[in-house]
């Protein structure tokens, strides 16, 4: 017996012979009904026994049913078509030697092993490995990370940043090709400056961020987010060969020809100088946005004095191979100062309570540079560059878009979850509930001495000072709308 | 370059890979240090052409390497090549390639600390690659001096077979790649008798 009548459901809408693809007996009645006798009519019908495991599960029932219903036996009707994989296939097989540590590749710098010496954890971006946080003495993360920041703060830190991804661009046409690619103007950059610039795509949302240095002339070296170097590269290779082939430009991944160092902290200089007594670190021979060749531990090495932080800070450069070398010629240099290596969540945190943006954790695609508060990046005289013509569309020119501003939690002690709702009232109306955004960053501050977030939130810009309300567990929290910018809002610690 | 330091991306696995090669059938080993300088230029120009004669080799055409002297060039792409010599060699490379270019549109770009060279050598070598990469690699098809951009354990490489009276090829890997690449290698080469274990 195949088919076990049921008291409740005559037709067999309820009664399941193919669970992958919920067929039914009643399913199997209804293509009978239309005059169906071979299984295989019956399968196509129906869609009995196409799902993924092609009727392994279903197929011996469903030719029972089907015998049962239409009066003959099994043998008469016999089967469909039987389908490779025959017997069940591991999952190690398909799988191969790619498991455990050959489960995907591993991207690691120059430093990396340093950083496992020192009991780092990991976190993953892209397939690189990048030191989280460094506990020391059984801290929790939370207690690392306020040690690092405040170490950052009031003395001096330093941070692997070799994954930043690195592109140099060079020929006549490089300076027209970056106005063309970033939303500020890259041309007017001296020789010897750096400056921060933003790419939209021609839909005029951000996409990727990261600094321009000029090297020379005609020769530029663009920095990219660590996860973002492959893409960008590829963003402007299709530009310059489809678009623009007329332009004269050349651009050669240099992402880990360097290994680089962030030194951050009033104190960094101070590091620095121990280590490179023949540069000129001050304030009037190095001007913040800036890069200078040099020696650093004895190495050739190109220096740039930009931060992420808005403290005094330094990048060096240096060829992959010396990285760990320098690195721990830093450290050593840096230890009667207590410097102190920080990782990616204290590197988060500092540029939150600076009001600078991740791009794809504040952003989502969906975000322009007048959203994040950064129109000042964006070029007013420039004829054209990629995302331009999308500002002056209407929607994306409304001034009520959801915009980055800074969250104030009533509550000190609270850090809000990244990705909560903004609503408005303490009370929920009637659904749908209006949501005004989501946070889209949230941490402990250990200068501010609170919990603290930013998020997108429509019109925020002209709801500061506002109190709105963000999901906590199933509660609701007050918390105050502010400036994005928490902390040194007239930049007067970046020299020093 | 006497006063030359640096920890190359395989140092560490120095031992794994000593461990990984078979005598007799697999040979694994890093080339590390090597100068790597990216050129960037218009084939059919004369540029092109002075870059031959500096180098004493015409640049190779599409899949192949040529060797000009005591340096390797690899074609990477329809206008870009890559210059490969001993270690301390990108001064005067760069110099003689920018005086070749004399002031005409191309890009040298020193990219040494970029990749390193996995030289995998022995009669096993091509058994052992197509492990991990899909390129027929038969001597009738991949003969000596062939150079493709292709992907090793899921890895970007550039592989090229070197000349020689037994097989021997050359990886280029990305720096951060390389370990990943010699853990794979001790993996692959386990069925020849490679005793190494992953690190």
């Amino acid at each position: 017996m195949w088919l076990v009548p049921s008291p409740t459901d005559s037709t067999g809408d309820t009664q399941y012979v193919d669970l992958a693809r919920d067929t039914t007996v009643a399913d199997i009645r209804r293509a009978i009904g239309a005059g169906m006798e071979s299984v295989e009519h019956i399968k196509r019908y129906t869609t009995l026994s196409t799902a993924h495991d092609q009727g392994k599960t279903s197929g011996t029932l469903a030719s029972g049913v089907i015998t049962e219903l239409l009066g003959r036996s099994t043998g008469e009707i016999g089967t469909t078509t039987f389908r490779a994989p025959y017997t069940p296939v591991a999952f190690a097989a398909l799988a191969g030697r790619e498991r455990g540590e050959l489960y995907d590749p591993v991207r690691v710098t120059s430093i990396h092993d340093w950083h496992v010496e020192q009991g780092a954890p990991f976190e993953d971006v892209g397939q690189w490995k990048r030191p989280w946080y460094y506990p020391r003495g059984g801290e929790d993360m939370e207690a690392a990370v306020l040690r690092e920041c405040g170490a950052v703060r009031g003395g001096v830190g330093i941070q692997d940043v070799s994954t930043l991804g690195k592109i140099d661009v060079q020929g006549p046409d490089a300076a027209e090709f970056l106005d063309l690619v970033y939303t500020n103007r890259m041309s007017t950059l001296k020789v010897g400056r750096v400056r921060y610039g933003l790419m939209c795509h021609a839909d005029g949302m951000v996409f990727d961020d990261g600094t321009v240095a000029r090297t020379g002339e005609h020769r530029y070296l663009i920095t990219t987010t660590s996860g973002g170097a492959a893409g960008v590269l590829q963003w402007l290779e299709d530009w310059l060969q489809t678009e623009w082939p007329h332009l004269r430009v050349h651009l050669t991944s240099v992402t880990e020809h360097w290994a680089t160092i962030a030194l951050a902290g009033p104190r960094s200089r101070e590091v620095l100088s121990r280590v490179a007594p023949g540069m000129e670190l001050d304030r009037d021979e190095f001007p913040f946005m800036s890069w200078k060749d040099g020696t650093v531990a004895g190495h050739g090495a190109r220096v740039f004095r930009i931060s992420f932080s808005g403290e005094l800070a330094f990048e060096v450069s240096v060829p992959w191979w010396n990285g760990r070398e320098v690195w721990e010629a830093l450290v050593e240099a840096g230890e009667p100062l207590g410097i102190t290596p920080y990782g990616t969540e204290t590197m988060h945190v500092l540029r939150a309570e600076k009001g600078l943006p991740i791009v794809g954790q504040d952003t989502d695609g969906t975000v322009t540079p007048y959203d994040l508060g950064m129109g000042w990046a964006v070029s007013k005289k420039k004829d054209d560059f990629l995302g331009k013509r999308s500002f002056t569309r209407a929607d994306t020119a409304r001034t009520d878009r959801k915009q980055l501003v800074g969250l104030l939690p009533a509550d000190p002690g609270l850090v809000l979850a990244e990705g909560a709702q903004v609503v408005e009232h303490a009370e929920l109306p009637a659904p749908p509930v209006p949501m005004l955004g989501h946070v889209t960053s949230s941490y402990r501050s250990a200068v501010l001495e609170r919990g603290f977030a930013l998020a997108l939130v429509e019109s925020g810009r002209d709801r500061i000072g506002d109190t709105v309300h963000a999901t906590a567990g199933d509660r609701l929290v007050a918390a105050e709308i502010t400036d994005h910018v928490f902390y040194d809002k007239e930049g007067a610690r970046r020299d020093g | 370059m006497a006063d030359f330091t640096g920890e190359s991306p395989l140092a560490s696995r120095a031992g794994l890979l000593a461990g990984t090669s078979v005598p007799g059938a697999l040979d694994i080993g890093e080339i590390p240090f090597l100068t790597q300088i990216a050129l960037r230029v218009e084939p059919e120009g004369a540029a092109a052409a002075r870059v031959g004669d500096a180098l004493g080799s015409p640049l190779p055409g599409p899949g192949a390497s040529a060797v000009a002297g005591d340096l390797l060039v690899l074609w990477m792409g329809p206008d870009e090549w890559l210059v490969v010599g001993e270690q301390g060699r990108a001064p005067d490379v760069e110099e003689a390639l920018h005086k070749a270019l004399d002031g005409d549109h191309g890009a040298v770009v020193d990219v040494s600390g970029q990749r390193t060279v996995v030289e995998i050598a022995g009669p096993r070598s091509e058994e052992f690659l197509n492990k991990g990469c899909s390129l027929d690699l038969h001597p009738s098809s991949f003969g000596p001096g062939r150079c493709a951009q292709t992907l090793l354990a899921r890895t970007e490489v550039t592989l090229i077979r070197r000349h020689g009276s037994t097989p021997v090829f050359w990886v280029l890997v990305r720096s951060s790649f390389a370990r990943h690449l010699a853990d794979w290698s001790a993996d692959a080469a386990a069925e020849y008798g490679g005793r190494a274990a992953l690190a």
